[in-house]
């Protein structure tokens, strides 16, 4: 029987009424038998407010998308039911995802954490580090990303990139895995030496940097910057991000007195700084040994075939437009009246300033055809017909038990076995790393479905602001929306910055650093705090990275200088907020953001001439959000600074 | 009582609230004149923004430690001149130490608490007072009414909220699998006021936390013996010298009460809803008999056994709070201390049961043979909770509703 409570006042499903049952009866201490309506009305406000979180993570990018079509370019979404239920999946997804996380995922990872320390030897627990990077990088591929990224480069102008996308893709891969067991190692190692960040952090930047404007000197080497920042800026995707980071703070409970400043951040950071220098030392190797395409000792195949043309644009490039015809012609020589749609210019003849007019002598009048829409969206199928749905979420599932479930029998077998100790919460736990596999698979479903096309699509519109181009599943030609290129190209920078707001925004990693920032503050940090700096990094980020393709160019101009300010933030920055700012550059550049990033990058790059590849936009996105944080933390730390002065009590000051 | 512990009459807990950078310069000085043990756990301050245009800056609330010590009565005087002294606690917004004291406690053989020095005098700085007509409210919430109650109880004149975590047991236990659907963590809101204040405080909170309804959460009040409090809880504007806060207790001082500040209707969160709608006096049940707070203070590994435990033996609900334990010797690795978690068990309830509660969980820490144990046991003098109209076991016939008579009043 339930009680009844005087307040009219009822949580909307009922829920205080089924815990205030639940007080009543049972026994006192024992398991509380719940009818089924009982626990599906325990069950769905919870569903419920988690799906509706969601939904308010992704509704920014989604709706910026579809505005933007429909309305800026005023094309319509191809394939809209696709989309439509694609996102709805990516949402549900992301739930399943998010509460997985919480329940099973972190808190495997913090157990561990905490326990390593005491119960073995230094070496065991630096193995376990190199080990978890190793196997991270095997579990969630994120290089294959980048080769759709270098499918359009060829052989003769890039001979070294080529190679080492499409010979030597696993050495690539085995040589970034180095690079992250080695950055998790340190990361580790860094706790139990009491290393501040900043003494690993400002060399490791300063030898990158040199080894970039090395590299740029050389002609072979200069192609291979992109893939190797790049490289750095999608390794730790959403699963070892938080596992990463609740081990870190498992750490860091128990080791030290405490006083470094919300230690625990870092393995991430190293985590993609390390791999960009692996694939530099990757590069130079190759050179030294003169193995790569077109050199004596080259031991990869040549593949003659020339390399699919990127499929953002395979609608064709810009032609020249389509002029009048004979009939045309013919009636406009009867008529004498030009047809409806043209454009005219005079040619030829001398100029002359007459009485303050401009009087040309002798010109030609040449009229030509102007493109109107004519450009007719060819498919109205609402359903792409080559996706098919099983077998997407076939792909998708793999994915999912491909990138959790080694890692996690890796993490049980060494708590079980090398650090004997039993885990507390069991059935939570498993319940979590079933939400993730359920998460995981639908929101990769969810993204080949409604995220991966629409991203394709306005990849290959958005061009349309500066180059004239056929829109993506339509025929014909469609003029530039702005006269000038150089207009149309930064308004495409803009779109570049809003959509890496919201896709950063949605980012399931960067959900979890915020809320473990957040958890190692007691809340003095807000979640929301950070990731709306980080959403503001990265869009500046990636509108850079689209100046960057539109007009090409290089990449150490745009990236060299944005590190030298870092090093020089870092210095003077609080050791907590180099802490959170240099992680939350790795957490970004995740599965929502690198594939309409790169179709963006990819889209613009084939209506610019010479942009050979669609490198660079990642790294520079990962740069962006650094500086953001860094600043923020200026700013906070000067007040706080202020009023402990006013208040006599300056750090370092205590009387 | 029994072999295993060690009983110590005359105990205090003395608690600081104070910046993280205090904190290792305070934990050396009472381990310097013999204290043995701290436990330290993270928390918040809480800042309100006086100004509307502050709201557009970031806001990070300031991060504070609380320190825990264990200290025998005759040395408190001197650990909280200790503490003011280390921590700078006579300038304003710095930060609060208080002591409130035990009934009993008892501890193992190798639970640390003071090495066996004689009373030296007490530290310098005799000008600070210290106040002896504190409480200690506390106020164990869902993390999404930290916001609203926080407010409301430093518009009703309270200083500087401060809060942490800690797990919640109880209810959320019984549930099996769907314990998934409830949040673990709570948010504790504690609070040092003047006796004067508290009831005013403690309408306020359970106005704004709407402690009324059922699962929404728990307040009691303890009493504290000896207290400084200094915590800071707006920003104000700079232009001035003093903030208001230090205005009103300077007024407050001169005056010798606080009858003379204004009294404001407490407003409520969102949603329009006005003070007290619709509850009665009997739903809301506020304990007149004595209460009392255990805590027990054990290893992470044996906290779980302890627990169930007391909840078995009829404790209706606890909190665990996660302290890092200092100790004057620990274990270094590498040059760094590795410190272990201690975690405090707290559980409220009617001081009847609390000597039962306590003599089985004695019993069954000694059973298990748990090393580097400690629990005591300490007054509180008010519980606010939502309590059900349960059918006393006494009377099977009784219906659910009516004020309950098995209380003497």
């Amino acid at each position: 029987m339930l009680a009844r409570s005087g307040s009219t006042r009822r949580a909307f499903w009922g829920q205080d009424r089924v815990w205030a049952g639940m007080r009543m009866s049972g026994s006192a201490q024992g398991r509380v038998r719940l009818s089924f309506g009982d626990t599906l009305k325990i069950l769905a406000p919870y569903f419920y407010e988690n799906l509706f979180e969601q939904l308010r993570a992704i509704w920014f990018i989604v709706a910026y998308l579809l505005l933007f079509q429909i309305l800026v370019l005023g094309l319509p979404i191809v394939h809209a039911l696709m989309i439509g239920v694609g996102i709805g999946i990516v949402a549900l997804g992301l739930m399943f995802f998010m509460e997985g996380l919480r329940l099973g995922l972190m808190p495997l990872g913090e157990t561990i954490g905490a326990v390593l320390p005491r119960n073995s030897s230094l070496i065991v627990i630096l193995g376990f580090a190199f080990l978890l990077g190793l196997g991270a990088t095997f579990a969630e591929p994120a290089i294959a990303v980048l080769r759709s990224a270098g499918a359009g480069v060829q052989p003769d102008q890039a001979p070294l990139l080529y190679s080492l996308l499409n010979d030597f893709a696993s050495q690539l891969v085995a040589v970034v895995g180095i690079g992250v067991g080695v950055a998790v190692l340190l990361g580790i190692l860094r706790f139990f030496l009491g290393w501040s960040l900043k003494t690993l952090v400002l060399p490791l930047v300063a030898l990158m940097c040199a080894l970039t404007v090395y590299a740029h000197y050389s002609d072979v080497l200069q192609p291979v910057l992109g893939l190797a920042w790049d490289c750095g800026a999608v390794t730790t995707g959403p699963v070892t991000v938080p596992l990463v980071l609740a081990l870190g703070i498992g750490v860091c409970r128990i080791v030290g007195d405490g006083d470094s400043g919300n230690a625990g951040f870092g393995i991430v950071t190293l985590a993609s700084l390390f791999p960009v220098l692996a694939v530099l030392l990757l590069g130079m190797w190759h050179v030294q040994q003169d193995d790569y395409y077109g050199r004596p000792n080259y031991t990869g195949t040549v593949e003659v075939a020339a390399a699919p043309a990127a499929e953002a644009t395979a609608r064709g490039s810009a032609t020249e437009p389509t002029g009048f015809s004979r009939d045309e012609f013919q009636k406009f020589l009867k008529n004498g009246v030009p047809p409806s749609d043209y454009r005219f210019r005079f040619e030829g003849g001398e100029s002359m300033l007459v009485d303050g007019r401009i009087v040309l002598d002798d010109a030609t009048l040449v009229l030509e055809k102007r493109q109107l829409l004519q450009a007719n969206v060819v498919s109205r199928a609402t359903w792409d017909p080559s996706v098919d749905f099983a077998r997407e979420l076939h792909q998708g599932s793999i994915a999912a038990l491909r990138a959790i479930v080694p890692l996690c029998i890796f993490l049980l077998i060494t708590l079980r076995l090398v650090l004997p100790e039993r885990l507390r919460n069991r059935d939570e736990i498993f319940i979590g790393i079933a939400f993730s596999l359920i998460g995981m698979s639908l929101f990769m479903l969810g993204i080949t479905l409604g995220l991966t096309p629409l991203g394709t699509q306005l990849g290959s519109n958005v061009p349309l602001s500066f180059a004239t181009l056929t829109p993506w599943g339509a025929e014909g030609l469609r003029e530039p929306l702005f006269e000038s290129e150089v207009a149309g190209k930064i308004i495409a920078a803009i779109f570049g910055f809003f959509l890496g707001y919201g896709a950063t925004l949605a980012e399931p990693a960067l959900n979890a650093l915020g809320g473990t920032v957040e958890k190692i503050t007691v809340g003095a940090f807000k979640k929301s705090l950070l990731m709306q700096a980080v959403a503001l990094g990265v869009g500046a980020g990636i509108a850079v990275g689209v100046i960057k393709i539109a007009f090409n160019i290089p990449l150490e101009y745009l990236l060299i200088p944005p590190y030298l300010l870092l090093l020089a933030l870092t210095a003077i920055s609080s050791e907590e907020f180099v802490n959170f700012g240099w992680d939350s550059a790795g957490v970004t550049t995740g599965p929502i953001t690198v594939p309409l990033v790169l179709a963006m990058g990819l889209g613009i790059g084939a209506n610019v001439p010479g942009v050979i590849d669609g490198f660079g936009v990642l790294a520079l996105a990962s740069v962006g959000p650094i500086i953001t944080v860094l600043t923020v933390g200026l700013i906070v730390s000067r007040a706080r600074r202020s009023e402990q002065r006013l208040s006599g009590l300056a750090p370092g000051n205590a009387p | 009582m029994s072999t295993h512990f060690q009983v110590l009459h005359k105990v205090s807990v003395v608690a600081a609230i104070l910046p993280p950078a205090s904190a290792k310069p305070v934990i050396e000085r009472l381990f310097a004149s013999g204290e043995r043990n701290a436990f330290v756990t993270n928390a918040r301050g809480t800042l309100i923004r006086d100004q509307w245009m502050q709201r557009f800056l970031p806001l990070i609330s300031p991060e504070k430690e609380i320190l825990r010590f264990l200290v025998p009565d005759a040395q408190v005087d001197g650990v909280i001149r200790d503490i003011a002294d280390a921590g700078g606690l006579r300038y304003p917004g710095s930060g609060a130490v208080y002591s409130v004291p035990c009934d009993d406690l008892y501890h193992t053989p190798d639970f640390p608490i003071w090495a066996g020095l004689d009373t030296d005098e007490p530290g310098t700085d005799a000008t600070l007072s210290l106040r002896e007509n504190l409480s200690a409210i506390s106020c164990i919430l869902q993390p999404e009414q930290t916001e609203a109650v926080s407010r409301a109880a430093v518009q009703a004149g309270a200083h500087g909220p401060v809060i942490f975590y800690c797990e919640g047991r109880g209810l959320r236990d019984r549930l099996g699998w769907l314990r998934i659907t409830k949040k673990r963590t709570k948010e504790v809101v504690t609070l040092i006021v003047d006796n004067a204040d508290a009831d005013a405080i403690v309408e306020a909170i359970r106005i704004a936390g709407r402690l009324d309804m059922p699962g929404r959460g728990y307040l009691y009040r303890m009493p504290v013996q000896k207290g400084i409090v200094n915590l800071a809880s707006r920003i104000g504007s700079r232009n001035y010298a003093a903030d208001m806060q230090q205005v009103i207790s300077a007024i407050d001082g001169l005056m010798g009460h606080t009858d003379w500040r204004r009294r404001n209707i407490v407003r409520l969160g969102s949603g329009g809803r006005a003070a007290g709608l619709g509850l009665e006096g009997e739903d809301t049940a506020e304990a007149a008999e004595a209460h009392t707070r255990l805590t027990f203070i054990a290893g992470e590994a044996h906290t779980q056994m302890l627990l169930d435990t007391a909840l078995s033996a009829g404790a209706v609900g606890a909190n665990i709070m996660s302290a890092r334990f200092v100790e004057a010797e620990s274990k270094v690795t590498m040059g760094r201390r590795l410190n272990r978690e201690r975690s405090w068990v707290q559980t409220v309830m009617p001081s009847e049961q609390a000597g039962e509660i306590l003599k089985v969980v004695m019993r069954k820490a000694e059973a298990e043979g748990i090393s580097e144990a400690c629990l005591f046991a300490q007054p509180v003098t008010r519980v606010l909770t939502y309590r059900a109209q349960a059918a006393r076991s006494a009377a099977p016939g009784r219906t659910y509703r009516g004020i309950p008579v098995s209380h003497e009043r």
